[in-house]
């Protein structure tokens, strides 16, 4: 998602589509290249290799986690016009354009693109609340997997597949999923992978395998925003997992300290998470009153946070009639059911 | 290198001064923001509550808490519907305020408060406005509540102008006051920003408060004209000052209501038009709609008629609505005025002529047809009217099918086909109930069978369409395939179970809902299929024989049981949890009747009547278990419980569509706060509660006089009145205040009977008069504390005593006579002798003077006239007055003949008057009977009083009398020991004893009768002990 959303922040790709297109027109391919100061930087030559770890370019290697995009010789227009769709979030445009292309593309390097594009906006849909169920969005995911196991973009692939097997109510399939992740080198998405896992264990109940998920996160070394944005969520994930096996004090505790330190404008869903581990603690200790409050927190300042404020509506859902509030209860049904239609959340209820 | 320098000097301040980490809070402000903008005050109000205490929140934020709660309190009550609710909140938020501004001088804090004060007042206001809406007031009262919303409005005006004031002194740079921004601290401009909103805030208000004072004056009132004009002029300075700003936008529309309010219609169109040329932005859409709704009124008053302006106006707006929007009641306004302006145009086209004129002018008819047909189908104010039109344009209501139509090719197209003929259905069926109750209501049987004949065609028509729309949904899922979302596949058969059900075949509907719910409860349109279901399973139980209705009852428990578990909350599981209460409720299954109940969603509109029946239900079982005698914790429980649910359902419902089983509600909440001697709320339910029973029948509120049980109401509301006062008056200092109000009730009742002529009511008196002696009695034998039966009497003779006092109608007389009578036995069986001696003497006094007034013309005059002396006897002999009621009896035994009842009393006298007078001779009367008289046909002799013996032997030997003869032989056994005793004659009291070893021998177990056993027993033991 990360790399999706740094994607999106690169509005100019377009334009620079239009200097690039005399390169390729000459029979050249390209790796665009993300510079640690921003902004990307071209290589052009001829791709010799890929795999999900890196690209090699007229023998050199770039790894992954630095690419921003690739293009290929004789690429049809469609297929980058139907990217920069997906990119700026205009998931059945880009399958739409896809479709326009009617001549076989030959090249396998190619068909992974177009597959990519396909399956990631359809997992896009449906994990939005797209008029696609997880369980069609997730075959269509995993046949690009089994399609492409050597493609660069194996990985993101494998987290929205892990994803759409969570939301079809299969935790266990999809901790498979972000196990593979987590063992990854691409670094956003051991930390995603790790994060994942961690959340849907403990909604097997799998506490110390969670809490085991989230040491894994607080491990790392490298200490650039991503990844402290990561660590702060396996604290918050570590709190929640003390708190569920009863620890209640320490859990609200180490809870509050982070949402008395942290920037709750600057880390959406870092607070979002910390307030839904918030209710988490309160609910599993009988407090449904101040669960609902730390809940609601959730519904009603971090909703644009899909996945946690899911997760905030379903426990609201089944925290309102308890606190006989019933037509609040119902309304987060509704909301639940109409805008996260395919979510684990809302299979759930 | 100077300036690198610079920096990291700078960078080092910085350090020292910064800390490591700038220390966050929690969001609060945001938070509290959010749940007030979602309408959830309760919550807020926790959340204030909850961080008084919290760590979380800055100390900032904690200063406030007070002002946040008390904004809080005062957006809550927009909600509310009950009075004193509203008032509770108001006077909290008040005093917080109030506390908030005192703790706080300053001038940021005086003008916060001033403008919410300002909010406060006008709220109140609004209260009094709704109050003086009423029918059932009286042009006084009406005036009192306006003249009390005017002093609110008018301190509400005050309040904002100096708020205004205070804050034109917080925001105007060249003022003294003035916020000083600082370019180093942020928080000045956001602190004089959110002045400056509040400024805005408090200008829109101010003309808000002067329209809602000229709203309080009637039309041609030279103050409404003056407060309306006020308000007009300030709206419309808002729109100029703040015309891209929502608030700006909204003054405008305010300045044209005001405007048409003064019936200056062309001013109130040119701001309208204003806001009708903006673009369409979903904020707007409200604010557009009020708009297009004042330029329909005033459109509407304009001569010429504007059609063509109105048409394109209107035309656009109305293409583009919903499903939703289609039916909101003030777009059906505006679809109506678009209508009528698109016939007026047609007309025009017809009659100016040209070479298409005819075509163009249909076609406008069609167009303004179609548009109508909307109006008229939808239900609402403007129905009817919408009928009347088509009816004068000739036009018929439903749509003809156009048959050059194709037919579906997929999926989506048969689905959308069978979806549109739904929408017709919806419409149909809303018609269809309308006339259902217009037929319950027709009186005239002309107007009934053609009400009857039209429903039988809307039937088939509804019938026709449910089967056409099902050969759709069958098309579709013929089409439907691997690729078809199950979703939509679920959509189509909650449609298809829809149309079964409204073609009466249940079981289809039914099955298709239990089909759903086992295969694809997760899947979207399971759950909107339930309540098909649960429906269905109800009817056909209810139209099962009662011998055969286990099958459908099984199927509905289990289907009611699943969606209640699945759906908890949903409006599914509301209809299911309501079917369940029921059902249980039937079943006198109350806690399973109550834990259903729980469940159903708080905003179901069904939710209060249902749980002031339940409460009423639960009311009359704990009443008729604690009649019976039976008491303990779970019925006092019961008790609390019912009165809640009955209390819930009383004051949510609102008075002006009130109905005959609320008021039930209401009265019974009467008797249920009696029951747990919640005296005060009871008189409080009773005549000032917004339903109070007693207002209801006084006002003759339709709600109870429409009902056929008009009569009973009326009845129990003066029974339980008496009742309520004279539990009132127990305890009370003033007792004759209670006295007088009951009296009052008892004339009142009288009134109402003789005033409506009909012998029956006249015949009721005598039976409510018994109903209320029963009660008092009961009431009265439930006391055990002896003081406290001493009070109660001393209480129900003062009362008993001025209704007797006061009336001159001798059944009254009567009844109060042998009320009194009653209550002084009771209060002589409970040992209090003495106490009960004047009541006797009081009862015996009115009841000779209920003799002396007479029952003339009464057909049951001389049946009155025995009762009466025998009650008189009874009363002396209360009194002590053996002689006195001896004589009495003698004379009615003489008059009427020897009636068992009367023997029994008149020789239980003879016994009481021995052992009074300590007289030997006159325990032999009391066994032998007294008063001989000469048989004129046998010319024997025998005795008027019969004496214990003769009752015994004439009881003896007949089974129904069995109780009476144990009476007799036990006064005979005891009036020998007696006798024996005075006398001291050991023999007198053998033969007592012989007497009891000879019943045991004839029946040892006294006929299984424990109670006169028992007494045998003790009597046997007593006389042993002298013996």
């Amino acid at each position: 998602m990360k790399v999706m959303n740094r994607r999106n922040s690169w509005m100019f790709s377009v334009a620079l589509m239009l200097i690039i297109a005399p390169a390729l027109c000459s029979g050249q391919d390209a790796v665009f290249r993300l510079k640690s100061a921003g902004g990307s930087s071209k290589l052009n030559g001829k791709i010799s290799n890929i795999s999900p770890k890196g690209v090699s370019i007229d023998g050199r290697e770039v790894p992954a986690a630095e690419i921003k995009r690739l293009a290929f010789n004789k690429e049809p227009s469609e297929i980058n016009r139907a990217r920069e769709q997906m990119n700026s979030g205009q998931f059945s445009d880009a399958i739409e354009e896809l479709k326009k292309i009617t001549n076989p593309v030959r090249s396998k390097a190619l068909q992974a693109e177009i597959d990519f594009i396909n399956a990631y906006s359809t997992a896009q849909i449906s994990l939005r609340g797209g008029n696609i169920p997880a369980q069609s969005a997730g075959k269509t995911v995993g046949a690009f997997i089994s399609k492409h196991g050597e493609s660069l973009h194996l990985y993101p692939a494998t987290e929205q597949y892990g994803k759409l097997i969570f939301a079809f109510g299969r935790p266990q399939t999809a901790v498979e999923q972000f196990a593979r992740l987590s063992n990854c080198e691409w670094p956003e998405y051991k930390l995603k992978g790790n994060f994942l896992k961690g959340q849907a264990l403990i909604e097997l109940g799998k506490f110390a395998e969670a809490t085991a998920a989230f040491d894994a996160i607080l491990a790392i070394q490298s200490n650039d925003d991503l990844s402290q944005t990561y660590k702060l969520l396996a604290q918050c994930g570590k709190a929640k997992v003390q708190g569920l096996q009863g620890n209640a004090e320490v859990a609200k505790k180490a809870i509050e300290d982070l949402i008395r330190k942290e920037d709750s404008d600057k880390n959406k869903l870092l607070f979002a998470n910390l307030y839904n581990a918030l209710g988490a603690v309160h609910e599993k200790a009988g407090q449904a009153k101040e669960a609902s409050m730390a809940y609601l927190h959730t519904e009603v300042l971090y909703a644009s946070q899909a996945e946690a404020h899911a997760e905030a509506l379903y426990r609201l859902a089944l925290l309102w009639p308890k606190l006989e509030d019933t037509d609040r209860a119902n309304r987060a049904r509704d909301t639940l059911k109409t805008r996260y239609r395919n979510s684990y959340w809302a299979n759930k209820l | 290198m100077k300036r690198s320098a610079l920096f990291l000097l700078a960078l080092s301040v910085c350090c020292f001064v910064c800390p490591n980490e700038i220390p966050a809070e929690e969001p609060a402000r945001q938070f509290l923001d959010a749940l007030r903008d979602r309408g959830y005050y309760d919550v807020a109000i926790d959340y204030l509550s909850q961080v008084e205490k919290s760590d979380l929140v800055n100390a900032e934020f904690k200063k406030e808490l007070p002002f946040e709660k008390a904004i809080t309190l005062i957006r809550s009550t927009t909600n509310l519907r009950d009075k004193d609710k509203i008032d509770g909140r108001l006077d909290q938020a008040q005093k917080l305020l109030t506390a908030y501004a005192s703790q706080n001088k300053s001038l940021k804090v005086s003008a916060k408060t001033l403008r919410f004060k300002g909010n406060l007042l006008y709220l109140r206001s609004n209260s009094y406005v709704r109050q003086a809406q009423s029918d059932r007031l009286t042009a006084g009262e009406k005036k009192a509540l306006l003249d009390k919303a005017r002093e609110f409005l008018t301190q509400s005006l005050q309040s904002y102008e100096q708020a205004k004031t205070q804050i034109q002194r917080l925001i105007d740079p060249n003022s003294d006051d003035a916020i000083i921004l600082d370019a180093q601290d942020p928080s000045t401009k956001r602190d004089r920003d959110s002045f400056r909103n509040l400024y805005t805030d408090v200008r829109v208000a101010l003309p808000m408060v002067a329209e809602k004072l000229g709203d309080t004056y009637p039309e041609g009132n030279p103050q409404r004209k003056k407060q309306l004009e006020k308000a007009a002029k300030e709206y419309t300075d808002v729109y100029n000052s703040y015309r891209r700003f929502l608030s700006g936008l909204k003054a405008c529309v305010y300045a044209a209501r005001c405007n048409r309010k003064l019936g200056k219609y062309k001013p109130a169109l040119v701001l309208l038009n204003d806001i009708l040329e903006l673009g369409d932005n979903t904020a707007l859409k409200p604010l557009k709609l009020e708009a297009y709704v004042l330029a329909a009124d005033c459109w509407n008053e304009m001569k010429p008629y504007p059609y063509t302006e109105i048409i394109k106006r209107l035309d656009p707006a109305v293409k583009v609505l919903n499903r939703i929007e289609v039916k909101n009641p003030n777009w059906l306004r505006v679809q109506m005025e678009l209508a009528k302006a698109k016939y007026a145009a047609a007309e025009a086209i017809q009659k100016k002529g040209g070479p298409k004129a005819g075509v163009n002018s249909r076609s406008m008819k069609q167009s303004a047809a179609r548009v109508l047909r909307n109006v008229a189908r939808s239900p609402g104010e403007l129905r009817d009217k919408a009928r009347e039109m088509l009816a004068e344009w000739k036009v018929p209501l439903t749509e003809t099918a156009d048959p050059n139509e194709k037919p579906p090719e997929s999926f989506v197209d048969a689905r959308q086909k069978g979806k549109d003929l739904i929408g017709e259905i919806e419409m149909v069926l809303a018609e269809s109930n309308t006339l259902k109750k217009q037929i319950k209501a027709a009186r005239d049987p002309a107007k009934k069978t053609e009400l009857q004949n039209q429903l039988g065609e809307l039937d088939s028509q509804l019938k026709s369409q449910a089967m056409s729309a099902l050969d759709y949904f069958n098309l579709a899922l013929s089409f439907s395939d691997e690729e078809t979302i199950r979703a939509d596949i679920n959509n189509v058969r909650y449609l298809q179970s829809f149309c079964y059900f409204v073609s009466e075949q249940y079981f289809e509907s039914a099955l298709i809902g239990e089909f759903l719910l086992s295969k694809y409860p997760t899947v979207d349109g399971t759950r909107q299929a339930m309540s098909l279901l649960v429906q269905s399973y109800n009817i056909l139980l209810n139209n099962a024989k009662d011998n055969e209705k286990q099958f459908e009852f099984d199927r509905l428990t289990t289907a009611c049981s699943a969606v209640v578990e699945r759906w908890p909350g949903s409006n599914e599981a509301g209809t299911a949890a309501s079917t369940m209460t029921r059902l249980n409720l039937n079943a006198k299954k109350y806690p399973a009747a109550e834990d259903y109940f729980s469940k159903i969603p708080s905003n179901a509109t069904y939710r209060d009547s249902l749980g002031s029946r339940l409460g009423q239900r639960m009311f009359l079982d704990y009443r008729s278990k604690t009649a019976g005698g039976q008491s303990s914790a779970e019925l006092t429980d019961q008790l609390q419980r019912a009165k809640k649910y009955m209390a819930d359902g009383v004051n949510s419902a609102d008075p002006s569509k009130l109905d005959y089983e609320t008021a039930q509600g209401a009265l019974l909440l009467v008797d249920a706060f009696l029951s747990s001697g919640e005296v005060d709320k009871a008189v409080n339910q009773l005549e000032s509660a917004p339903i109070a029973p007693l207002e209801l029948v006084k006002t003759k509120n339709p709600a109870v006089t429409k009902s056929r049980y008009s009569a009973l109401f009326a009845r129990e509301t003066y029974k339980t009145a008496v009742n309520v006062y004279l539990a009132a008056m127990k305890n009370a200092e003033d007792k004759q205040k209670w006295t007088d109000k009951a009296s009052g009730i008892i004339a009142g009742m009288r009134r109402d009977m003789e005033a409506s002529k009909d012998p029956k009511d006249l015949a009721r008196i005598t039976t409510i008069y018994r109903m209320i002696a029963i009660q008092l009695k009961s009431s009265f034998n439930a006391i055990t504390d002896p003081a406290e039966k001493k009070k109660f009497a001393d209480t129900l003779a003062q009362f008993l005593g001025s209704i007797e006092k006061d009336s001159n109608d001798s059944k009254t007389v009567l009844w109060a006579g042998s009320t009194l009578l009653t209550v002084a036995e009771s209060l002589a069986q409970s040992g209090a002798i003495e106490a009960a001696k004047p009541k006797f003497q009081q009862a015996s006094s009115a009841l000779s003077r209920a003799e002396g007034m007479g029952f003339k013309g009464d057909p049951q005059e001389a049946k009155m006239l025995v009762e009466l002396k025998r009650q008189r006897a009874l009363a002396k002999r209360g009194s002590g007055d053996f002689d006195g009621a001896v004589k009495q009896f003698v004379e009615i035994l003489r008059s009427s003949g020897p009636a068992l009842n009367l023997q029994l009393d008149a020789t239980e006298t003879l016994q009481m008057r021995a052992k009074a007078q300590k007289r030997p001779k006159g325990y032999v009367e009391a066994i032998k009977g007294a008063e001989p008289v000469k048989d004129p046909k046998t010319k024997r002799t025998t005795k008027l009083i019969w004496g214990w013996e003769k009752i015994a032997g004439a009881t003896r030997k007949i089974e129904k009398f069995r109780t009476t003869y144990y009476r007799a032989l036990y006064h005979v056994v005891e009036c020998r020991y007696e006798y024996g005793v005075l006398e001291k004659q050991q023999s007198a009291i053998n033969s007592a004893l012989k007497e009891i070893s000879n019943q045991r021998k004839r029946d040892a177990t006294f006929s299984g009768n424990a109670e006169w056993k028992a007494k045998f027993d003790e009597l046997e033991k007593r006389i042993s002990q002298k013996k």
